[in-house]
């Protein structure tokens, strides 16, 4: 049987070029022959345990076919025949023609570089994968203040700023949004510091990342809007797994939703009211089958707030549930009702929580990012100020030996180290004999150790004391900032360290010896000599853009030109927070032999990102299982085209005829086509069995099962690795 | 022997008079394969096979040639060749005749084939003042719109016949005046044909025709040069196929 190949397209959306043809739409081309290379390579690991952590950004190559007729696309051309580069690019094959929705999409790209020339038929557009785009931006990780949270918040964080959303973004009527993805932090409103949340764990109950056991209730605030009187709606829309209730500030006259298994609404007017319920479907919604929007109303007025009422339903077009309505007059006035308690049971967990004043389609946006817990703990995440936000993903990810990459269908992908160990189910068998061209595989000695030495920065607190009085330093500017008469200076300070409660600036000549603030210096000589300035003279502010970088804005209030410095001339622009975590001293594990006895020693920075005792010890013994023992690997290997492998994957290689059976990861993937040709081609990581493998092989059996498969069989047999060659 | 072919310059319709019989026509199509550890071959092949025409002229004038030179040149805008034969056979691109794999199948003229996506477009450039007839294989029931096809004049449905079970279904029109013909499947069809002349009762394959045209320059091999009169060649003239 013959293989029909499709054709394959690529579609520039925001683009005029290139031009409308007999067979393409404005905007898209018909490529001639293209090519793509993506690859998990993280930064932190070694040898051939490299392949499996990290970000990948591949890159790719089409050419496109020339206009037939009328002067050819090129950089100087004007109208939909000028080439730019930049822009976002869809490469895709359609057995149906461009304008068909049946797309086997080839990843999320970028125009990079273009080339042609006047003479020839086609023009080559460079690509480089869509999350490239995060390369362009500083991070903008917030200061999270509320506690330990999981590192995939990290990441979910700069995924976004990289274009691709784990949970619907905020939409524009948004008074309060919330992903949980890892953090309780919202995008829209504010945590409680009174409150303090704390989460059992996270989990994917709900799709995205949850809070499991949120527990004591969590308040976050609203961004100050408050809930109408009479038919305006409040629509609170999230996903949920168990039973998980939001109480609309935490008064006993709050008035309170309660979401339950089996698609059931509970809503009262306030502590002591009856609970009133109504019934949805759930799982209406293909996108996000745990999601639900709860509309709700009240009515009354100031001291009589006389019912609230509630609906659901499980999808944007999904049908309303009939209204539950609880009727016991409440006195919580409207104008207190600016946060939400949330608060989910044992085993129940919530994500991608929105409360608008519209429902927004956008609510049920589909996801464009899958991202997993990465299994650790960051007391206080932090990035340094001017890394952008594709290098973040990419060190939080290699620093907890996960990875991120995005997928043929245009989904960023986070997976932890687990995973990529090979607990989980394989996504199809790879049949050597009769799917792959050739196993090309290596090993190579260089990659086993005899000795691991991996090193991490604990965070060490250090507070303001009031008794002291004591504010820590956070930063000090290194120059002399001048600024001339009735100027402004915007100053960036990238600070070093995760800093809370950024202190109120002052001269430091002022006395407030219990609060000790942020201070500034300043004289109109750059020496320091003679009499500072007047208190006055300067107006000093500070904005946090992210957890690493702060903006101080500085404005000279006299017709001087004036520097700021101490009595000595040394800079003196000093911010202080009330409290400060250090990062400075490393801690260092080591495994394997002694550093006298060790030939072949690895070495593992975890940096600043893995910050705990437990993750850093569970990460050595991680690394120390795979760096330990010799492994060997493929590379390059062609195998019949099949549209489902990706990177990522875990699949089954088997070749029955040299006793082949084991899991692989697939840590590269390459395509090239052209007319008549698609190859594809793998670059495996052998992953040695995991308990899951075990306990999925034992699911079912009995102990006589058991007995009859070990008959004959001894210890050695048992611990078989099929990927050891020792 | 009447050859039957014509080239379309500037929307205007020419027969190409004096070609020879004996036409060589060369398909094309890309093919790749792979072939594994264990020995299986798995073949690829593009979707599309583009041809090669060779017509060669006997003694023919520069007068006969006109056309192919003019297009050799560049100088005849978008050319099109229409191939009476492939018209007789059926004009439409032969991915827009039958569906993919994932589609139920139709008994099509005895064969099974399967079903177009709804909403499949096909066409093909008509003549004025030639007949047509447009065929294409339903289960649908009997009145049911299965397509529609517009040549100019408004859009025509076309419907299931009387009877149940897989069934032909047939238009026949002569348009007045040149036109593009624009189609879309309505409900699960296939086989379908457009072709010229009145219905025969065949499904045959998609021969894409008329097609965009390449005309090469010809070789010419001079003959004969007589007094007063233009001289006579024989000219090969090689035509392929464009998007």
């Amino acid at each position: 049987m013959v293989e029909i190949l499709p054709d394959v397209y690529l579609e520039l959306p925001d683009s005029e070029w290139p031009p409308a043809s007999a067979v393409t739409p404005a905007g898209t081309g018909q490529v001639t022959s293209w090519s793509y290379d993506r690859e998990l390579i993280g930064r932190t690991l070694p040898g051939q345990v490299r392949a499996r952590s990290g970000l990948s950004i591949g890159d790719g190559r089409a050419e496109i076919v020339q206009p037939s007729s009328g002067k050819p696309m090129a950089p100087w051309a004007v109208g939909d025949r000028r080439i730019a580069v930049g822009g976002r690019a869809d490469l895709y094959a359609t057995d149906e023609g461009p304008g068909s929705d049946d797309r086997r999409f080839l990843g999320a790209w970028q125009v990079d570089p273009a080339q042609g020339s006047l003479l020839g038929g086609s023009a080559t557009v460079q690509l480089i994968e869509a999350q490239y785009a995060g390369r362009t931006q500083p991070n903008l990780l917030p200061l999270y203040t509320a506690g330990p949270c999981e590192p995939a918040w990290v990441v979910a964080v700069l995924a976004r700023q990289a274009g691709f959303h784990n949970v619907p973004p905020p939409v524009a009527s948004c008074i309060l949004a919330a992903s949980l993805s890892g953090s309780l932090l919202p995008e829209v409103g504010g945590l409680s510091v009174t409150l303090p949340p704390s989460a059992a764990g996270w989990d994917r109950s709900t799709g995205p990342i949850g809070p499991v056991d949120l527990a004591p209730d969590a308040l976050i605030g609203t961004n100050g809007a408050v809930m109408p009187a009479g038919t305006a709606s409040w629509f609170v829309t999230l996903n949920v797994a168990g039973t998980v209730r939001l109480e609309f500030s935490g008064s006993t006259q709050a008035p309170a939703i309660e979401l339950r298994p089996g698609g059931v609404l509970a809503v009262r007017n306030k502590l002591d009211a009856a609970w009133q319920t109504t019934t949805y479907t759930a799982g209406e919604s293909d996108d996000w089958p745990n999601r639900v929007q709860v509309e709700l109303q009240r009515t009354g007025s100031s001291g009589a707030w006389s019912s609230v009422r509630g609906r659901a339903r499980s999808g944007p077009d999904a049908a309303w549930s009939s209204w539950a309505t609880s009727s016991a007059s409440s006195e919580q006035p409207l104008s207190s009702m600016k946060g939400v308690e949330i608060n989910a049971s044992t085993g129940s967990s919530l994500s991608a929580l929105q409360i608008t004043t519209s429902a927004d389609p956008a609510l049920w946006a589909a996801p464009t990012a899958d991202i997993d817990p990465l299994g650790g703990t960051m007391i206080a995440p932090w990035l340094p100020g001017k890394m952008d936000a594709w290098t973040g993903a990419q060190e939080v990810c290699a620093a907890f030996c996960a990875a991120s990459w995005v997928t043929n269908d245009r989904i960023w992908m986070t997976r932890g180290r687990e995973y990529l160990a090979g607990a989980v189910a394989t996504s199809g068998v790879v049949d050597v004999d009769t799917m792959v061209e050739d196993l090309n595989w290596s090993i190579d000695p260089d990659d086993v150790a005899d000795r691991l030495v991996v090193t991490y920065n604990p965070v060490d607190v250090v507070n303001i004391d009031y008794t002291a009085p004591f504010a820590p330093v956070l930063w000090s500017s290194p120059d002399v900032v001048v600024v001339d008469p009735g100027q402004t200076v915007d100053v960036v300070a990238d600070v070093e360290t995760h800093g809370e409660g950024l202190q109120p600036w002052l001269p430091v000549w002022t006395s407030l010896p219990l609060f000790p603030p942020s201070s500034w210096s300043a004289f109109d000589n750059r020496e320091g000599t003679g009499t500072h300035v007047a208190d006055d003279a300067l107006t000093v502010t500070h904005r946090q853009v992210s957890a690493g970088r702060t903006i101080i804005t500085v404005r000279n209030n006299t017709s001087s030109t004036l520097y700021l410095v101490d009595a000595n001339g040394a800079p003196c622009l000093i911010l202080r927070s009330v409290k400060v975590s250090k990062q400075e001293n490393q801690v260092v594990i080591t495994k394997g032999l002694a550093e006298v006895d060790s030939i072949n020693e690895v070495t593992v920075d975890l940096g600043r990102y893995v910050q705990t005792a437990a993750d850093a010890q569970a990460i050595a013994d991680y690394v120390w299982a795979r760096v330990s023992t010799p492994s060997w690997k493929v590379s390059r290997t062609r195998v019949r085209l099949d549209w489902g492998h990706d990177i990522g994957q875990v699949v089954e290689l088997a070749h029955p005829g040299s006793d082949l059976a084991v899991k692989a990861l697939i840590a590269g993937a390459h395509m090239e086509g052209s007319d008549g040709s698609i190859e594809q081609f793998l670059d495996l990581v052998m992953l040695p069995p995991t308990w899951f493998d075990f306990d999925q092989a034992w699911a079912g059996r009995t102990w006589a099962a058991f007995d009859a498969l070990w008959a004959g069989k001894t210890w050695p047999d048992f611990d078989a690795d099929p990927t050891k060659t020792t | 022997m009447r050859a039957g072919f014509w080239l379309r310059v500037n929307d205007v319709w020419f027969p190409l008079d004096g070609v020879q019989a004996n036409v060589p026509v060369a398909p094309i199509r890309n093919r790749s394969n792979l072939q594994t550890v264990g020995g299986f071959n798995y073949e690829y092949a593009s979707r599309r096979a583009s041809r090669e025409w060779t017509l060669d002229f006997v003694n023919a004038t520069p007068q006969a040639v006109r056309l192919a030179l003019l297009a050799a040149n560049g100088q005849a805008g978008d050319v099109w060749l229409l191939s009476e034969a492939d018209a007789r056979a059926n004009m439409l691109d032969p991915l827009h005749t039958v569906g993919p794999d994932t589609s139920s199948t139709i008994v099509c003229d005895g064969l099974p084939l399967r079903a177009l996506v709804p909403g499949t477009e096909f066409g093909a450039l008509v003549r004025a003042g030639v007949t047509y007839t447009l065929s294409a294989y339903t289960d649908a029931a009997a009145g049911t719109t299965v397509a529609t096809y517009d040549y100019g004049t408004g859009a025509v449905p076309l419907k299931a016949g009387v009877g149940t079970g897989d069934r032909r279904t047939v238009a026949e029109f002569t348009p007045a005046a040149d036109a593009v013909l624009v189609g879309t499947t309505v409900t699960d069809v296939a086989g379908v044909r457009l072709a010229e002349g009145v219905d025969d009762g065949l499904f045959l394959p998609g021969r894409k025709a008329p097609c965009r045209a390449a005309v090469m320059d010809p070789d010419q091999t001079l003959n004969m040069l007589l007094d007063d009169e233009q001289g006579r060649s024989a000219y090969t003239i090689k035509i392929r196929e464009t998007a």
